[in-house]
């Protein structure tokens, strides 16, 4: 193949998107499952697009490009976690579940608000796990990635990734029930 | 089997991995054990609720944005390779990235050049992200943001002055400030880096207008 190492030329922004569009309405919803709201969510893609657009070359030869995106924006998301971290001064809202969920159109009022209640104190907790737990279940439990596919993400053996995922779910279970949610 | 060695049988079971005799085992178990059919219904109510956690749509103009922020990123990494050799900055509409090359052993800017200005509504909230890039790793650096009476940090309510100490990769380093407008006029927000003896201080202009800021949705320049 062709061009597959050249540096972008002038059709290059078109080539780019061609590649990367179709991705980004996952790529968001992955990066919201990280962030946790809307704004940050779509920094995190629009860096990574940014990051990504100079490297057409190495994209256009990804196989598999939505894992090969999604371990990128892993990566980024990461990184970009430990700077924050290191600020006191990154203050960030998240979304409110309660008023983003979509309705039942067969619940009763009551169940649809306890649905919402329920929603709202999952996305509190879940925002309370660690970034690894948290990743985890987002890309599996929520995203619907197998075993096989987190184990090229993560770079490590699938064995690994249950025990983790184990203790994801578990740690989430013991918020929700100390708080009488679950 | 007790219910204590379902644990992992549960999960793959749930997962639609459980096989052959271990399926079978489960299977059996489950049937008659009412302690682990409320536990497979609570893994599954607790998988499905994850399944169904909501995510907002994307800003309308996302893509657009997106794309043309790369593509402007792209241009300006091959003009900064050409032409740039110092000091400069990066607004894009809305958020301002401000970035400074070799902060702590280049020469200050010229004076008659002008300070980049970021603009903000009155009695909004809105991240406005500086990007530091250091020669080198520093260690403890001492970080101060002062603020003009114009703004405030959210979270920081009547604070003129936030120090703290941070350490610093070689490279980019972003630091995003939640600025919030308070009085329609510009001001001039400092930030000082002091280490080992060198201070550095670097100014951008807040201009807080009464309307929303056109455009609002637009979002940085990329960190990188």
């Amino acid at each position: 193949m062709s061009g597959i190492f050249s540096f972008p030329g002038k059709s290059d922004p078109q080539r780019f998107a061609q590649l990367v569009e179709p991705h980004l309405q996952h790529l968001y919803r992955l990066a919201f499952r990280f962030c946790g709201n809307r704004a940050d969510a779509e920094d995190l893609v629009q860096d990574l697009v940014v990051k990504l657009y100079p490297r057409y070359g190495e994209l256009a030869a990804v196989e598999m490009l939505r894992p090969w995106l999604a371990r990128a924006l892993y990566y980024l998301y990461i990184d970009q976690a430990r700077r924050y971290r290191r600020s006191p001064l990154e203050i960030v809202e998240a979304d409110d579940p309660q008023l983003l969920a979509v309705p039942d159109p067969a619940a009763t009022p009551e169940q649809a608000q306890e649905r919402r209640q329920f929603l709202g104190r999952l996305q509190h907790h879940f925002d309370r796990l660690s970034d690894e737990h948290r990743t985890l279940l987002a890309l599996h439990d929520m995203e619907g990635y197998n075993l096989p596919e987190l184990a090229e993400i993560f770079d490590v053996p699938v064995g690994t990734l249950k025990s983790r995922l184990h203790r994801a779910r578990s740690r989430l279970r013991e918020l929700l029930e100390k708080d009488g949610t679950f | 089997m007790t219910c204590k060695d379902n644990t992992g049988d549960l999960e793959e079971y749930l997962d639609g991995k459980l096989e052959g005799e271990r399926y079978t085992i489960l299977v059996q178990h489950i049937t008659t054990c009412v302690s682990c059919q409320a536990e497979l219904q609570k893994r599954q109510k607790l998988r499905q609720a994850l399944k169904e956690m909501p995510v907002p749509p994307l800003s309308p103009d996302f893509s657009r944005r997106v794309f043309m922020a790369a593509a402007q990123h792209g241009r300006k990494e091959l003009h900064r390779r050409s032409f740039y050799t110092g000091f400069g900055s990066a607004i894009a509409a809305g958020l301002a990235l401000w970035m400074v090359t070799a902060v702590w052993f280049q020469e200050e800017p010229p004076p008659a050049q002008p300070l980049p200005t970021v603009s903000i509504a009155l009695d909004e909230v809105r991240k406005v992200k500086l990007v530091f890039t250091s020669a080198r790793e520093l260690h403890q650096a001492k970080v101060s943001i002062r603020l003009p009476d114009n703004v405030e940090l959210a979270g920081f309510p009547g604070q003129r002055v936030v120090s703290w100490e941070a350490d610093l990769d070689q490279g980019k380093n972003l630091l995003a400030l939640p600025l919030r407008a308070l009085q329609q006029q510009v001001g001039t927000l400092e930030a000082q880096i002091e280490h080992d003896g060198k201070i550095k201080i670097l100014r951008i202009n807040l201009a807080v207008e009464k309307s929303p800021i056109t455009g609002s949705s637009e979002r940085s320049l990329p960190l990188v």
